[in-house]
């Protein structure tokens, strides 16, 4: 028995359990409520997500999801960094910058939706929304990891003429990449829930929150709740990315 | 030649520098003794040009010029080869592979080029710093107690490598040390500071051949010893 059970192993077979526990008191909690419409029973949500999953544009609606998603993640992380990179040649910029990052930071995410709706519309409303989220948080990442570059190597670089340009790639970079490194999951996370809910709220075609809307109106709550499945594996399927470039940068972190 | 001229330095009201006046040969090594606090950190800091607020002149100093730390000061998400190779941009980049390796090779870490330095002990950062500061270009380095916190036996070893090195390439050195071992086997000039004076007290000349340092505990270098001990306990 102990053989058998590997580090790996084990891993799989904690996920299983987690899995197994999750649907049970799921099973339990469809059976007090006795509703399909108020809690649809596992196998009800199981049984429609096989029917979406035959749908001949499922593909199509999962791909723009995601890549509204990933759009928004890409601008956020771009101009995150840049403002990063000019706050170390001129910190006053982090000053300006502050109170609105603090407002979008407190600002409820229904207010974000809502108004971003209005301006852009509803095929670029999701991107945005993601982007207007998830900037805050890197951006603070960034800024963090500029500061809480360690000193005493910068003293090291400047005592050994390193220029300016490889202080940036590697020192900076690497420093801001770790604090980047944690923020990202989240990130993609919350992304990907503001994403489905700016969809929602417009209607955008093309979009697994237009589906969840158009499942609900018609009271099918297993629909409801197979479509939320697609949207978790959307929030996974980005987060490979993700984790897979954070591992490449933090890799040194992992051979100690 | 090295010139350090009415040198004072303040941190606030504490005067921890008062007016150094001393010259020093170039390809000498110097070694810089005192107990904790009486500036010879200060004052390494100061002719290695990482401290630039002070009054005095200092000549001789405005040079390229490679610093080992009390902390090995390695970049933990590059390779020990790409920690050394990070302070050669100014070499040919044909030859950067060549010389960083060849650092490696002269403090007996060959074969961990690829290693990160958290899978390194502390004595294998230092050498790996050690091996930094010989690959880059320079013949002027500064030591501030590079070997705190390693053992007896690789503070030896350590020596045995640095003395002939040092030779070899005809650097200028400046050590700074606590340890009254150190400063004897290494220093060809022994600069004592005052725990209160800011300034030297004494400067004594090594009457030991570089060669002859490291052979086993002679007569010589333990007469030194104890005249240091007696000059620091005064």
């Amino acid at each position: 028995m102990k053989t058998f059970i590997t580090l790996e192993n084990k891993k799989l077979i904690e996920v299983a359990v987690g899995i197994l526990f999750l649907l049970l008191l799921w099973q339990v909690i469809s059976m007090i409520a006795g509703n399909n419409v108020l809690f649809p029973t596992p196998k009800a949500t199981i049984e429609r997500l096989l029917e979406i999953l035959k749908r001949p544009n499922l593909f199509n609606i999962f791909f723009a999801t995601i890549s509204r998603v990933a759009i928004g993640l890409f601008l956020a992380f771009i101009f995150a960094s840049v403002l990063g990179a000019v706050i170390m040649f001129v910190p006053f910029i982090e000053v300006l910058f502050r109170p609105l990052v603090s407002a979008i930071k407190a600002m409820p995410n229904i207010s974000i939706i809502v108004q971003i709706i209005v301006w852009l519309g509803t095929l670029r409303a999701p991107s945005a929304v993601s982007f207007l989220v998830v900037f805050p948080l890197l951006y603070s990442a960034v800024v963090e990891g500029i500061k809480n570059v360690d000193p005493s190597l910068l003293e090291m670089a400047n005592l050994y003429k390193i220029s300016s340009k490889s202080q940036l790639k590697n020192i900076y970079f690497p420093s801001v990449i770790s604090y980047l490194a944690a923020s990202f999951g989240a990130a993609v996370g919350l992304a990907v829930k503001m994403v489905i809910a700016a969809e929602y709220l417009s209607h955008t075609p093309t979009s697994i929150g237009e589906r969840i809307y158009f499942s609900r109106i018609y009271f099918d709550m297993p629909g409801v709740m197979a479509w939320t499945i697609i949207a978790i594996i959307a929030a996974i399927v980005l987060e490979v990315p993700t984790k897979v470039l954070t591992r490449h940068f933090t890799k040194w972190r992992d051979e100690s | 030649m090295y010139e350090i001229n009415k040198l004072s330095k303040s941190f606030g009201s504490n005067q921890v520098l008062r007016n150094i006046n001393a010259r020093f040969t170039t390809g000498r090594i110097i070694a810089i003794l005192g107990p904790s606090g009486c500036g010879k950190t200060t004052l390494l800091r100061i002719l290695a040009g990482l401290d630039t607020e002070y009054s005095g002149d200092i000549k001789g100093f405005d040079q390229r010029n490679s610093f080992v730390f009390q902390q090995s000061r390695l970049l933990p998400w590059k390779s020990v080869l790409e920690n050394i190779k990070i302070v050669l941009e100014e070499i040919n980049p044909k030859r950067v592979e060549e010389r960083a390796k060849k650092a490696l090779e002269m403090v007996e870490l060959g074969g961990i080029e690829n290693s990160y330095p958290s899978q390194l002990s502390g004595g294998m950062q230092q050498r790996v710093s050690i091996a930094r500061a010989f690959a880059y270009p320079s013949k002027l380095m500064f030591l501030d107690e590079p070997f705190q916190s390693l053992d007896f036996d690789l503070k030896q070893r350590l020596m045995k490598l640095l003395l002939p090195l040092w030779t070899g390439e005809n650097y200028t050195v400046f050590i700074v040390t606590h340890d009254v071992h150190v400063a004897a086997v290494l220093g060809d000039t022994i600069a004592i500071m005052g725990a209160s004076e800011g300034n030297f007290i004494q400067t004594l000349q090594n009457p030991v051949r570089r060669g002859d340092r490291l052979r086993g505990l002679s007569e010589e270098i333990i007469t030194l010893e104890n005249s240091i001990y007696q000059l620091i306990t005064q």
